[in-house]
This record gives C-alpha cells, structure tokens and sequence, in this order.
C-alpha cells in the first residue's frame, strides 16, 4: 500500500503545485489597474517609450504567449522584475528572506519549547485548573486578531516600559563598534515580534501535546509500566514523550499556512523587513511580478510541508491508513 | 489529513475531557448578547453620538458623557462599538453562509457520486484547503475592491474547503445507509436523493461546522480591515482597530480606542468557537471516540 | 534540574539585552551621524524617474544645480558662479565656478550642464524637473566653464531652475531606452553629500570635504522610512533618530510634551484637492452633473474646511481657496464677492437657484431630468487622513442634500482611474514650489491625459499660461497668475480643501544650528534649501 499511496500523493501534490502557478498566473492578470501606468509616473512619455516598455517586460504579447513565458522562466528561476523596485524580484525577495526565517524560525522554537512544557503540565495535572487554563489560553490567543496582540504588546513593552524598540530590524544609521553590538542590537528588536509570533502558536501546540499525551498516557503500556513500579518522570521521558512528538512534528508542518497569515500581520506591526511585509508592500504598490513571486513562494512552501507532513504521517503513524 | 481536521478533532476531545458544559454556557450567552446588542442596539443607544464631534471632543477619556471615551473623529466609542457589532457580526454571518453553500454542495456532490467527480472535487478543495488563507484573502480583496459584499464574498470564497471535506466524509456513510439504498433501488433521481434525503442527515454536522467557520469569518474580517482591505463606509470593529491603528491611537495612550474593538472581536469569536464545539458533541453523539 | 537553569539562562540574557537597550543608541566615537525619519521610502536613487518627496531631499544633497535659493528663497549661484543675459532676454550666459570635481574626482564641465538638460528634454524624463526646463530652445558649450542658454521667448523661471546636474561621463554609457530604469544605484554628484549606501528604506549620505561650498558639520546624514508615523514619533521620543520630517497630525500632542524634542509646524507649497471630473469629452465617465459648476461651487461652500483641519490635521493648516499658497507673492486672494466660504444656506441657494430640487423627498436632490446628485468620492487607501476628510465631506454634503459615497484604493489604481477620466471625485495632493508655473500647468489643456487630474479645458487660462511664462517684470506676471487663479476658482475644476502644514522635529538636546526657513514660519527639511544639512551640528558636552 505504501508505495502507491507516496506514488499517489507525490503526483496529488505536484498537480495541486501546478495548479498553484497557473491560479497565480491567472489572479495576476486580472488585478486592476495597468502596471505601466504604475511604473511610469512620467507624463511625458512618448507612445514609443510605453511600447518599448511594453516589449521589455512583454505585456504586449498576447495570454498565451505570457502564459508560456512565465512558466519557461519560471524553470529558469527567473520570476521577473518588480515594478517597484526596478530590480529582479529574486533578489528583491532573497534580501527579504533571511529576516522572516530568524524570527519565524525562532518564534517556532520559543513555541514548541514552551507548548511542550505545558501541555506536558496540563496533562500531568488533567482536570485541575492548571489544565482549564491551559485550555483558556488557548482558545483566547486563537481567538485573538494577531496584528492586535502585536499593538498591545508594542504598547506594553516599548511605549510604557521602554524595554525594546518599536519597530525595524537594527537601529537606523546606527555604525556599530563590535559586531557583538550589532548583534545584540538585533537581538533587541527581534525579541518583541518573536514574542507575538510565539504566543499565536504556544496555544496550539500546548493544546496537541496535552491531547496526545493524554492518549498515550492511557495506552496500556503505560499502565503496565506504571504497574512495574516505574517513576513517574521517568515514564514520561521514556515513554510517553517520545510518543507524543509525532503529532507535534506533523502539526508544525501543517501549520505553516496559519503561521504564513501571522507573519503578514507581525511584520506589518513590528515594520520587520521580511517576506510578510514585503506582500503587504508589494500589494500596496501593485507589483504584480513581486507579488505573485513571494505568494508563488509562499504557496508552494506551504503545500511542500503539507507534503511532507502527510507522508511523514502515514509512514511513522500505523494507524493512518487512506 | 489537513490542518483544521487536526486541530478540531484534537480541541474536541479535549472538550469531553474537561465538561465542556460550562464553556458552551459561557459561549451562548456571550453570543446572544451580542446579537441582541446588534439587533435592539440602534434603539437603545443615542441616536446622535455617531456623528463627528468638534476639535474637544477628539479622543476623550471614558467619562460620564462617553463611558468608553470618544476616538479620534470626538464619536462615542460604545456607539461605534454598537453600530460595529451589527457590521462585523452580517459579515461573519453572510460570509460563512457562502462558505456553507459552497462547501455542501461540493461536499454531497463530491460523496454522493464519487469517482472522478470525488477525485477532481476533492483535488479542489485540497488546493483550498493547503493555500494559506490571508494571502489569498489579500490578493483577492485588492483585485475585487474593497467594499463589504466583496469582504463577505472573499471570506466566503476562501473558507468552504474545510466544511466540504466534513460534508463528504459524512454524505459517504449516509450514502451507505439502508433507507437511501432502498431510495435509489426506487428509481429516485441524484438531485432529489442529495436534497431530501442526504442534506437533512449532513445537516447537523454542517450547523456545527458552520459556527466554527463563522469564528474564522470575523477574525479574517478584522485583519482584511487592519491591512487596509476594509470598506471604509462601514465601521466594523476591524476598520476601528485599523484607525486606532492609523491614528496613534496606541502609543498616544488612547487604551480605550483600541482595546474595546480587540475585546469583541475575541469575545465573539470565542464565542462562536466555544459554541461549534458544544453543538458538534450535542448533535453528533455517533462520532465520539475515533 | 536542568531545565530550570535554561530557563535562568534565558531570562539573564533577556535582561541583559533589555539593559543594553536602555543606553539609547549611541553612534561611534568621532562619528556624528544625524539620522530623518520619513514616512516615504525613496522609490530609485534615479532624479529622472524618481517622483518621490525623499528622492527630492536626497537629491538636493548629492547633486548640484546652477542655482539654488537662499534662506529668503532668492537665487544664488550653486554650479555657476555668475551669469547675465542679453537685452533681449533670449539668451543666458552662466560661468561655472572653477574647480568642481565629481564625487569619483572627475572635473565638471559645461558638457555636463549641456548633457544633462538635453537628456530630459530629448527623452522627456525627469518627472520632477522637467517643467523647469520649458522654453528652452538650444545649449551651447563655448567653452569648458560656459554655458549658454538660448530661448524663443523670454523665460521668466530661468532662475528658478534648480535642476540637478548629472554626470556626462557615467550617464552617457546608458542606453535611451534604459535610461528610465536605470537603479543608479551609487549616485555621483558635486554636492556637499556624497552617496555611501541605501538599504532597507535607509539612505545613508557621508560629507563632501572636497565641496567648494561651506563642508557639513555633520560627518553623515541618514534618512531612515517608516511604514506609520506612529512608529516614527515613537523612535523620535526614544532617541533612535535625531528629526523627523511628514510627522503625523496625531502625534503632534506626544512630541510637543517632549522636552527633547523641537517640533515646528510649517507650511509647505502645495494643498490638498478634491479633484471633480470636469472631463466634456464623450469618453468621460464621470458623472455629467459635475459639469455643472453650480454643484462644485455648491460642495465648495458646504465643506466645512476650518474644522476638517481642526478634526483631522491637527489644527494644522490653513483653508484652502485658490492655486497657490497664501504667504507667496504670486497668491490670489478672492474678493469677498468671490470668496465661498464655508455656508450651508449659500450652498442650497446655489443649488435651488440652479434648479436641483429633492422631488422624492429622499433628502437628495434631483436635477430636472430625475438623475440624482449622488457622486463617488475615491481617497486612497493608506491616507488615513484623506479618508478622514472623506467622510467629513460626505456629512457636510448630506446637509445639501448631495449624497456622496466613499471609496478607497491604492493611488496606483486612482492613478488610472484619473487618466481615463473614469471618476467623480476625489481626493489627493500636490506639492508645489517656488516657481508658481509648476501648479500653474496642472490645468492647462496640454496637461489632460496626464497631470490635469480634472481634465479641465479653458481657452483663456491656456493663453494666459503661455504669456506669463515670458513675463520678465514680477508685476505683470503677477496679474496674469493672478487672472489664472480667479478663473480657475470661479471654474472649481478643483475644490481646495487646504493648504497643507508639515510637522518636522528636531532633537534639540543633541543638536543645534538648525532653523527655519524661512524664518518663522519655514520648515527645517523639504524646503528646496539645504542650509540646515550644512549647518546642524551636534551639542558637545
């Protein structure tokens, strides 16, 4: 069963990611407005210009031919030029990359660190008020606007307490004596976004790990060893954790989509130079080739860790079987 | 396996575990105060506090004459919250309407006829289903214009895919069931099996599932509106939290401007959630354990 | 356990970090840098396709004109150290100091005047300058520092013309075509600021010490984007920059409780416009009722315009009336007669004068063919302030029985929908300048399909237009602009809301030798003057 159902699920993926380029064509082409116009601000062009610049970026050519185009240089890595810009949107988005993956990235670990402990208290302590709250927490940061908490929090910590900067990446023009600085200076402006980032996800995970722990905790092979006469610690980290991590793993995975949405809204309030808020800018100033570049990227991710997740799923997971 | 059916199922045992009576208690009430406040609201509050104030009346602390203050146009933060409620709450109500509709119709069309159809259906879905939402919600918001009907039908259009594979999954052992069998044995058509006899035993699961989209629905809302893809003729508290935002509100200290909005929209959507989960032990017994 | 003592690591380490913060940010020993905050990211460092406002500031740093203006908005040599013009008036002769070098050491020489302003004219780029460059008909280089300038017709703007000179020997390898993408990404000038980097929407600019000017006391200038000016006030109280300039309405109570902090508010050249679609062609797609001046006159004087300022600008500003600026020489005051101030019975007298009549009784009126005075009123997206007015507007015109409905997209999009003429209304801005030509143009008929928003078309005010461009005595070309304006408020093709103030700070407590320009009631920044960058020094304690 195993091999046709990865046979299967490969092709399903691959069809769902060409699926993907071609919704991202198309939505791109319907989008208001003419971006020349938008790269153009000069209203003394000549006809000539417009179509000379019409060539360069090939809008004069007919769908179809745009169509072939933009799949041929999709192959060749080749994503366009940003209108806005006037640089490769490769390059426009490498730059942007590194920013979203550290605080993303970091946030991830802060989450799964912190949901882990107290999922794992919660469901130690199943049915006391430690449990109950941690169900509350959870339900109300999963309830919760992100871009909202991000403002509370800016609020908070950098206008009433004064402890970190508002916004940005480094202090702006800031020439930095040690590299240890520049570092630290980093650190102190990635701390606020990291936290929000965290607090949407720690609900989550919690919440998976009290469950699954809760499951295996009533697996009979808990009883038995329990029956042995085993320290209680000693049966979580030996048995029940190691178990328990497998839905953790595939949950992380799967919610990269939500954490997609998060980051759009985090590094909107925090002005972090990432993927997230280069969407948001790239919208604004409808460039489109920009735009469809970090939503083509962003898409495919999330549909590659799906994938993945899937299939880590069914191959660890006995009991899935489809 | 997809995220939100992760994420349900796992909330949903967690529910049994901890008497999820008192918090479905907590979540209707919650919800019909609002619904009623979005209802009778227009009467009990004075008609005249949403117009604009004058220069002193700009951003108010909550006193007698405001009890939430004023925002920065002098209006009366309660009034506005009030008018909001009404706006935020038809959004999230229409929006998941559309997604309900479209995700049983896929979801029936896809379990009842099987095959190829279930195939490319569910494939469909599938992309809906792994595409992250706000981005898509984005894009599409920019490219139909920003007034409400086209916020309702975003949301609508982005949130179906999880109702349609609950729909599917619950036509198939519907399908299977002997009173349908004996339908089709009778020579009843397709159309009239899926609407009489199919839909009415989908339904239940679908009202639960429904009420969770609605949670979905008014989140999305709230930030489409922080991002500035909000109708800026209708104040729902998401283009309030999008001013407070815009205008400083925040670090001017203004706390009664932008925590109020905040307030509802995680009350309601609580609500809403606390609600999905109680209506789908209640009227789903047949699904306990896995 | 093991696990409590991470838990400890992490926390010292927070606090640690939180502690370092504390300091503020401290630039390195022997450096002064001063860092502006902007709420617009600079599109290109290109001066030929760059429209942005910081593009502008940047630029007036790195390169150099043939003249600039003094603190009191004279001209004075920049590039040319003298010039006269014959008795005609047709022909201009400037001498260029001697000893200019590029920033890369190259010597300038006329060539480069010459290049540099055929290269706009010839390929019509230079958004922000080209008007400067009208009327020129011919440039000769005699010889290495000699420029001389020919015209058809006496060019009364000549020196006014602040257009940046370009370097010939690296922008001549670029071909026409490219020319208008072209990044530039590391800009050479003559100006007192040499380019250094650009980054994540931070430009950072180093001194020129080889500037034949006065060299800036301050060794770097920094000009840093933020996406909200919340943001930016903030960073200003925290010490992260040094000034601001574009500061939000609703921060100006915050910093002007900061003791650190000297926040002006000056006014700035241009306003703020409700466009109406005056378009007569058959393609317009406006509503046909807005040809009607009775109905933009109506608006005008329905529109409450002290307490939209008072509301949403923060009581900065002042109402707006005709095309240019009040405090300028060349502004036209309406008489009383003329003035439409803000009065609610006026405006319905008009409109029942004018046979609009609510017949249904549904509070909005109808004109005789029962199409009803209901307009779509476009503000952009992230003006949050422009969408503020918006809706004051559309409560102010309720009480005149005109319905109007809001709508907000990004300017890209209005941008279009302006040029095709597919719109009722709406709101935006122009920066203006000096020279009042610039705003001048806006209306000519010359300009419909691209800056002439309303599409507006009138005989008179073209041929006005043309004439005062040639008018070498101030007076005269006084009343011809004069003439312009009271046509053009008579016509209403735009509804000047007001003429904006911008809120600029410095840090005071670090920095000093700053004012503003012109005194009293100037700006320290985007004031087409670069005295405070040559002057503001830090405090040395």
């Amino acid at each position: 069963m195993k091999k046709r159902s990865l046979i299967q699920k490969s092709i399903y993926a691959v069809i769902t990611i060409f699926a993907v380029l071609v919704f991202n064509y198309l939505l791109f082409r319907v989008l208001p407005g003419d971006p020349l116009s938008m790269m153009m601000r000069n209203p003394k062009a000549t006809p000539e210009m417009i179509e000379g610049m019409r060539q360069l970026f090939g809008l004069d050519q007919p769908w179809y031919v745009q169509l072939y185009l933009y799949f041929k240089n999709l192959l060749a890595g080749d994503l366009g030029m940003s209108f806005y810009f006037k640089q490769p949107v490769s390059s426009v988005i490498g730059a942007r990359i590194m920013p979203t993956i550290i605080m993303v990235g970091l946030a991830e670990v802060v989450a799964i660190f912190a949901g882990i402990i107290i999922g794992l208290i919660a469901a130690w302590k199943r049915g006391t008020r430690i449990d109950v709250a941690t169900l509350g927490f959870s339900l109300v940061t999963y309830s919760m606007p992100t871009f909202w908490l991000g403002m509370v929090i800016v609020v908070v910590f950098s206008v009433n307490l004064h402890l970190f900067p508002t916004s940005g990446i480094l202090t702006p023009g800031m020439t930095y004596q040690t590299t240890g600085a520049m570092v630290a200076d980093y650190i102190r402006h990635l701390i606020l976004p990291t936290l929000t980032m965290s607090i949407v996800l720690i609900g989550e995970y919690a919440l998976t790990m009290r469950n699954t722990l809760t499951d295996v905790l009533s697996e009979d092979y808990i009883t038995t060893a329990k029956a042995k006469g085993f320290d209680n610690k000693y049966i979580l980290r030996k048995h029940a954790l190691p178990n328990a991590m497998l839905p953790m793993v595939t949950l992380i995975a799967i919610n990269l989509g939500l954490v997609v949405g998060g980051t759009v809204q985090v590094e909107t309030v925090f002005s972090w130079p990432g993927l997230g808020s280069l969407m948001y800018e790239a919208l604004r100033a409808r460039d489109y080739p920009l735009l469809q570049g970090v939503f083509l990227l962003v898409t495919v991710s999330v549909v590659v860790a799906n994938f993945i997740a899937d299939i880590t799923y069914s191959y660890i997971d006995p009991r899935v079987k489809e | 396996m997809h995220y939100k059916e992760f994420r349900y199922r796992k909330l949903k045992e967690f529910f049994r575990a901890v008497k999820n009576n008192k918090m479905a208690l907590f979540g209707s009430v919650t919800l019909m105060f609002f619904l009623l406040v979005a209802v009778f609201g227009p009467i009990l509050m004075p008609f005249s506090t949403l117009d604009f104030g004058n220069v002193e009346d700009i951003l108010l602390p909550p006193s007698g004459d405001h009890l939430l203050g004023t925002d920065d146009m002098g209006r009366d933060i309660l009034a506005n919250l009030i008018s909001g409620s009404r706006i935020s709450l038809l959004i999230g109500i229409m929006a998941t309407l559309i997604s309900m509709i479209i995700g049983c119709v896929i979801g029936i069309v896809s379990g009842y006829f099987g095959k190829r159809i279930d195939q490319l259906l569910m494939r469909f879905t599938d992309f809906f289903l792994v595409i992250p939402w706000l981005p898509l919600m984005m894009v599409l918001a920019a490219v139909l214009g920003t007034n409400i009907w086209n916020i309702i039908f975003v949301i609508g259009i982005t949130s179906w895919a999880g109702t349609a594979r609950i729909v599917r999954a619950q036509t198939l052992s519907v399908k299977e069931r002997q009173f349908v069998e004996r339908t089709i044995s009778l020579g009843a058509g397709s159309k009239h099996i899926m609407l009489h006899h199919i839909l009415p035993n989908v339904f239940p699961l679908v009202f639960a599932n429904t009420v969770l989209v609605a949670s979905i629905a008014i989140v999305s809302e709230t930030t489409l509106s922080f991002l500035g893809l909000g109708d800026p003729s209708q104040a729902s508290w998401g283009m309030m939290l999008h001013y407070a935002f815009e205008s400083g509100a925040a670090s001017a200290g203004a706390y009664w401007y932008y925590l109020p909005p905040g307030f509802c929209v995680v009350a309601v959507v609580l609500s809403f959630t606390l609600m999905g989960y109680a209506f789908d032990e209640i009227l789903n017994p047949k699904l306990k354990g896995r | 356990m093991k696990k409590n003592k991470l838990l400890a690591w992490i926390l010292a380490l927070l606090v640690c970090i939180s502690l370092a913060g504390c300091g503020g940010a401290q630039t390195t020993e022997g450096v002064n840098t001063f860092r502006i905050g902007t709420t617009t990211s600079i599109d290109t460092l290109n001066p030929l396709s760059s429209y942005m406002q910081v593009g502008f500031e940047v630029f007036l740093l790195i390169y150099d004109p043939l003249v600039r203006y003094d603190e009191n908005f004279e001209s004075v040599g920049s590039l040319a150290e003298s010039w006269t013009s014959s008795e005609d008036g047709l022909t201009w002769t400037f001498n260029l100091r001697e000893g200019v070098i590029w920033h890369d050491g190259e010597p300038l020489t006329s060539d480069d005047v010459k290049f540099t302003y055929d290269l706009m004219m010839e390929n019509g780029l230079g958004y922000m300058y080209s008007s400067y460059l009208t009327g020129i008909s011919a440039i000769e280089c005699p010889d290495e520092k000699t420029v001389v300038i020919k015209t058809e017709e006496p060019k009364a703007n000549m020196l006014m013309n602040t257009t940046p000179i370009l370097p010939q020997h690296i922008w001549s390898e670029i071909d026409t075509e490219e020319l208008e993408l072209y990044t530039n990404a590391s800009p050479v000038g003559t100006g007192p600021f040499k380019f250094d980097s650009s980054s994540e929407g931070v430009i950072k600019l180093v001194k020129n010490d080889a500037y034949f000017g006065t060299v800036p006391a301050m060794d770097e200038c920094v000009f840093v984007s933020y996406s909200n000016t919340d943001t930016m006030a903030q960073a200003l109280s925290l010490g992260e920059i040094d000034g601001a300039f574009n500061i939000g309405y609703a921060q100006k109570k915050q910093l002007d409780a900061d003791e650190n902090v000297t926040l002006i508010s000056g006014e700035i050249p241009g306003f703020t416009q409700i466009g109406v679609n005056v378009w007569t062609d058959p393609a317009s797609k406006g509503n046909p009722l807005l040809k009607d001046k009775a109905i933009r006159q109506a608006i005008d004087c329905a529109i409450d315009k002290q307490k939209m300022i008072d509301m949403v600008y923060g009581g900065e500003g002042s109402v707006g009336t005709t095309l240019l600026n009040p405090g300028q020489f060349y502004h036209y005051e309406p008489t009383a007669e003329e003035l439409r101030s803000y009065n609610i019975e006026k405006a319905n007298a008009r409109l029942d004068q004018a046979g609009y009549m609510d017949t249904d009784g549904d509070g909005i009126r109808e004109a005789s063919n029962g199409s009803k005075l209901e307009f779509s009123l476009i503000t952009i997206a992230d003006n949050s302030d422009e969408i503020k007015a918006g809706q004051l507007i559309v409560s102010d015109c309720e009480k005149i029985g005109i319905g109007i409905k809001n709508e907000t997209m990004d300017d890209g999009a209005l941008y279009d929908k302006i040029i095709s003429g597919d719109f009722d209304l709406f709101i935006w801005g122009w920066g203006g300048d000096i020279d009042p030509s610039v705003i001048l143009e806006l209306l000519t008929t010359g300009q419909i399909g691209a800056n002439n928003e309303p599409h507006f078309s009138n005989a008179e005010y073209d041929a006005l237009f043309l004439e005062q461009a040639t008018m070498m005595d101030e007076k005269e070309r006084q009343a011809a602009v004069f003439e312009m304006q009271r046509i053009a408020y008579d016509e209403a093709p735009y509804i000047i809301l007001l003429y904006d103030n911008n809120l600029q700070a410095i840090r005071s407590d670090r920095w000093t030798g700053f004012k503003q320009i012109p005194a009293e009631t100037g700006l320290f920044f985007l004031n087409i003057n670069f005295d405070n960058y040559i002057n503001i020094k830090p405090i040395v304690e």
